[in-house]
């Protein structure tokens, strides 16, 4: 039986579905599904571009609705060609956005098509019928309406990321149509069965993700906490051990410390080192304003300045360490250090209390620091094991930093734990633009509870399926507020933020997406000041 | 009295009026949501400035307080102040219907307004950070006053421990000399059998008789072995006082040293000025405060909270500068500044070493060494040891004694000049105090 075509009345148009942006600037339509059979596949329009002109007349946010329903890719476009006369095959010119580019595309128009072979109806002329099932469950017709256009316009179309779609059950589930996609191309080849194997290999690739290859530079962060801790305090027992060997010669027993008020006992251990044992943080007293710590035991004591340059230089490797390794570090302090030849004398409780000063030359914290202070020179000194760690500390980002520098940022303080820093990064206002009105509260901090359950949220989830976390790609900058377009108030600039969470799937790291993470986050900033999530991103990764 | 300043509920109260009347004119919303908006934005004026002032007035009376840390409560008030602002006014107006565009914009103004009110509270918290600091200042003003009161109280002890000591080993050298003294008016007698005696018969007579020689070996004996006993019991007592004033100099006076040192650093860290200095940046943070916020009726209640606040920051000044002339007037000359004589008196009892010494050089050990050390005598002795062989072997015992004679006397004028020494060292430190 011969293949039968006829076109459809009152159906001429691009051939394309769009959503409407109304709060885009400038304002357009989104396309969001390019039918199989229009003249603009091919001819360089891409789903999720924005059409904001066609044949040179931008497309009016004023206009009224009926208008804009007529608009391309809307309900009603079939009646604004046919009010307009136009024909099919007429050239349709389309000023089209993508990403920081302004595009020209030209295109045609057309009217929908039905395929007869006798009375019955195919999806294309090489077929297949539109109500044959070929063993499948369900007709071809309503399989391609919804497996394949609904999953595409839903997909390609940047929807789901909008939404909080899980990609990985739907790509399990677009997967489920790879055994009739194969059936269709083999049984029924043709120009149809080509653009769905298309369509499915294309819906396939962006649910299954960006693929990443992470080294293990990458993913050091990872081993903040115990791993590295492990790491660093099996560097700092051997280093420890190895610097008491070095100073066997010239150490002395700490107690019974010598008598600070006779010179010549003085006179005798000056210049000698001693290991003391372990200090708490109870073991300070004042003098004059500066903190020193105190180490009491048989016959005397001794006093270490605690702001001393070489202690100080100890509590900056220590304060690195807490950054780099592991936050909770013990505040019990073992120190080794040369006894200076003068006395001191303190005073605790109006008692006098007379010991030698200690210069400290190596300070642990617990097992897990060591660092050797004994080079005066060295201005800072690494804690044992430093040497052999990746650098995770990172400066904050300049105020001048761009958005997906500062998602980053923010980012690698969730990785590295540090919640104050992370929590600085949410504005502190709340702009938005609804309903052709702006909006403008200047005190809407993000509240603290929200805060911190985002944050215990999110470290469980950095910690757990998400491996990696990365800005990948920013839109442009646009004005949602200008200065004192309400009394007072700075101009609010916004911008959106993709990212991408990485996790491992099938041996392979992919980007994913699903309702625990947020993909697309929004920043502003006020008057050109330093970017900030805002009030409707307030999430935690 | 609680503060309570409301001429910006006044001026927000005065802005509803135009507001409503556009509102109105414009049929921005029905009739009774406007009507119930403006109660509502009426109600949240007075409640938000009741709410504000409680928090200003809890500022000012732990302005007051003696604790030490308002910094992080006046930061904690920020903190709940901040959402009260947006619950009170926009918040309350969107549970409210639908309101009008001009009853959202009233919300959004006021929330400008007191987003820089809060802002410029920041500087409240500077002012509150140098209130704290003030307090600290004092602390350790006084507890730095009292410690030195308890440092000097013990190298004053320490002192009069080691002073002791060597009052009584000088004691005792004065008592060796005088009896040395004795001992040579003694052997230096013209009569009865002094050393001296037999020792002028022994050159004058042409032939010294047995018993002359006899007489003036024995008696030159007596004089080495009483001498030897005189130079050791002078060697050992200076040593005894070298030790002492070693372990006081060593210890006493670098302790001191190192008071002075500390105090010093200490003034340049928490001198007077500083505090002053402290105090204005305070006030200065407090100005800041009346500038940075935008609207006059905010100005005009932040003005006077700004001058109670000042008041109770130059009160704990006033503190401040009490602690600090009490430091001034119990340690100035002593752990600051030069040293008046009577504290360098009390640290090394510099008055009566210098009268010990006076006394010591009144005895006149060298001249009471001299009757002993006679080298004409010994000169003479050795020329008659010469000329005979009968009577050399006889006189040359007697100038084996002289020259053991001679020889306990150097170590006593040694051991004297050493002591001497010490005393200038004494004096010296003594100087470098000054």
């Amino acid at each position: 039986m011969p293949i039968t075509t006829r076109t459809v009345d009152g159906t001429l148009s691009c051939r394309v579905r769009t959503t409407e942006m109304a709060d885009a600037h400038p304002y357009g339509f989104r396309v969001g599904w390019i039918h199989w059979d229009s003249p603009f596949r091919g001819a360089g329009l891409k789903i999720e571009d924005r059409i904001v002109a066609v044949n040179g007349i931008a497309c009016d946010r004023n206009a009224n609705r009926a208008d804009r329903d007529a608009a391309i890719g809307q309900m009603a476009e079939p009646r604004r060609w046919a009010q307009a006369g136009a024909q099919e095959g007429d050239v349709v010119v389309l000023d089209v956005k993508r990403d920081r580019e302004l595009l020209t595309i030209r295109g045609s128009l057309a009217a929908e098509r039905q395929w007869l072979d006798g009375s019955d109806k195919l999806m294309s002329a090489t077929g297949p019928q539109r109500s044959a099932r070929d063993g499948f469950v369900a007709t071809w017709a309503s399989w391609y309406e919804q497996r394949i256009i609904d999953a595409g316009w839903k997909i390609l179309d940047g929807s789901w990321r909008r939404s909080r779609l899980n990609t990985r059950t739907e790509l399990q589930y677009h997967r489920e149509s790879a055994a009739r996609v194969a059936y269709l191309v083999e049984k029924y080849p043709g120009e149809f069965a080509d653009s769905v194997a298309a369509d499915y290999r294309a819906i396939e690739e962006c649910l299954a993700g960006r693929r990443y290859e992470l080294t293990d530079a990458d993913l050091e962060w990872r081993l903040l906490g115990e791993v590295r801790a492990a790491r660093v305090r099996q560097a700092a027992q051997a280093a420890r051990a190895s610097f008491l060997e070095r100073i066997a010669a010239e150490r002395i027993e700490a107690f019974p410390a010598a008598d600070a008020l006779n010179s010549e006992a003085r006179a005798a251990v000056a210049g000698k080192v001693v290991v003391l044992p372990d200090l708490e943080a109870d073991n300070w007293c004042m003098s004059a304003g500066k903190p020193w710590i105190l180490a009491a035991g048989k016959g005397g004591r001794y006093f270490i300045s605690v702001e001393s340059p070489p202690l100080h230089r100890f509590f900056v490797a220590k304060h690195r360490y807490s950054r780099s390794v592991q936050a909770g570090v013990t505040d019990q302090l073992s120190l080794i250090g040369r006894i200076r030849p003068d006395p001191k004398m303190f005073v605790r409780e109006s008692s006098p209390l007379p010991g030698l000063e200690l210069h400290p030359i190596a300070v642990s914290a617990g097992d897990d620091v060591f660092v050797d202070l004994s080079d005066e020179a060295d201005a800072m000194p690494r804690f044992a094991g430093e040497e052999t760690l990746v650098n995770l500390i990172v400066p904050p980002p300049a105020d001048d930093a761009s958005p997906i520098e500062v998602m980053n940022a923010f980012f690698h303080c969730l990785k590295i734990g540090e919640e104050d820093d992370w929590r600085a990064f949410f504005a502190s206002w709340d702009a938005s633009r609804w309903d052709g009105r702006v909006y403008f509260y200047a005190l809407r901090g993000a509240d603290d509870h929200v805060l911190t359950n985002e944050w215990v949220r999110a470290r469980r989830l950095i910690d757990g399926k998400v491996l990696e976390v990365r800005a990948v790609w920013e839109t442009e900058v646009e004005l949602l507020l200008s200065a004192n377009d309400i009394e007072g108030a700075p101009s609010v600039e916004q911008v959106f933020v993709e990212v991408d969470h990485v996790g491992l799937f099938d041996g392979e790291q992919r980007a994913f997406a699903d309702a625990s993470v947020n993909r697309m986050w929004t920043l502003q900033r006020l008057d050109g000041g330093p970017w900030r999530i805002a009030a409707n991103s307030r999430n935690g990764i | 009295m609680a503060f309570d300043s409301r001429f910006r509920e006044k001026e927000l109260l005065l802005r509803l009026d135009p507001l409503f009347a556009e509102a109105e004119a414009k049929a921005s919303a029905p009739p009774a949501q406007l009507k119930m908006d403006r109660f509502v934005l009426t109600q949240a004026c007075k409640d938000y400035v009741t709410t504000r002032n409680f928090h200003l007035d809890l500022m000012l009376r732990q302005l007051e307080t003696a604790v030490i840390d308002i910094e992080n409560p006046f930061k904690t008030q920020l903190t709940e102040l901040t959402p009260f602002v947006g619950r009170t006014f926009a918040e309350r107006i969107k549970n409210n219907g639908k309101p009008s565009p001009q009853a959202d914009l009233f919300c959004m103004r006021v929330e400008i307004e007191e987003a820089a009110f809060l802002a410029g509270m920041k500087r409240v918290v500077e002012a509150a950070a140098k209130r704290d600091y003030l307090l600290r200042y004092e602390k350790i003003l006084k507890k730095h006053t009292e410690d030195l009161e308890v440092r000097w109280k013990s190298v004053v002890a320490q002192h009069a421990s080691y002073d002791a000591s060597e009052k009584r080993i000088v004691e005792e050298i004065e008592r060796i000399i005088a009896e040395a003294a004795a001992e040579a008016a003694a052997q230096t007698s013209p009569r009865g059998e002094s050393y001296m005696r037999y020792l002028d018969i022994l050159l004058t007579a042409p032939i010294p008789l047995p018993e002359t020689l006899s007489m003036a070996r024995t008696l030159a004996k007596g004089a080495v072995g009483y001498w030897r006993k005189v130079s050791d019991q002078f060697s050992y007592r200076q040593s005894l006082f070298k030790d002492a004033y070693k372990s006081e100099v060593g210890t006493t006076l670098v302790l001191f040293k190192d008071f002075r040192s500390e105090t010093r650093r200490f003034i340049d860290e928490y001198s007077y000025e500083k505090a002053q200095k402290e105090c204005d940046a305070g006030e200065a943070a407090l100005e800041q405060l009346v500038v940075a916020s935008p609207a006059p009726g905010q100005k005009e209640d932040l003005r006077l909270f700004v001058n109670e606040a000042r008041l109770r920051l130059r009160e704990r000044f006033n503190q401040s500068k009490w602690a600090w002339d009490d430091f001034v007037r119990k340690h100035d000359k002593k752990f600051f500044g030069p040293i008046v004589p009577h504290i360098k008196d009390e640290l090394l009892s510099t008055s009566a070493w210098q009268e010990r010494k006076r006394s010591m050089q009144h005895m006149n050990l060298h001249a009471l060494l001299k009757v002993w050390r006679d080298d004409n005598r010994h000169l003479k002795l050795v020329e008659i040891a010469n000329q005979g062989s009968e009577v050399k072997q006889l006189v040359g015992y007697i100038v084996e004694e002289m020259v053991a004679l001679k020889s306990a006397l150097d170590a006593t004028i040694t051991a004297a000049i050493e002591l001497e020494r010490l005393n200038e060292a004494r004096e010296q430190d003594a100087r470098s105090l000054e």
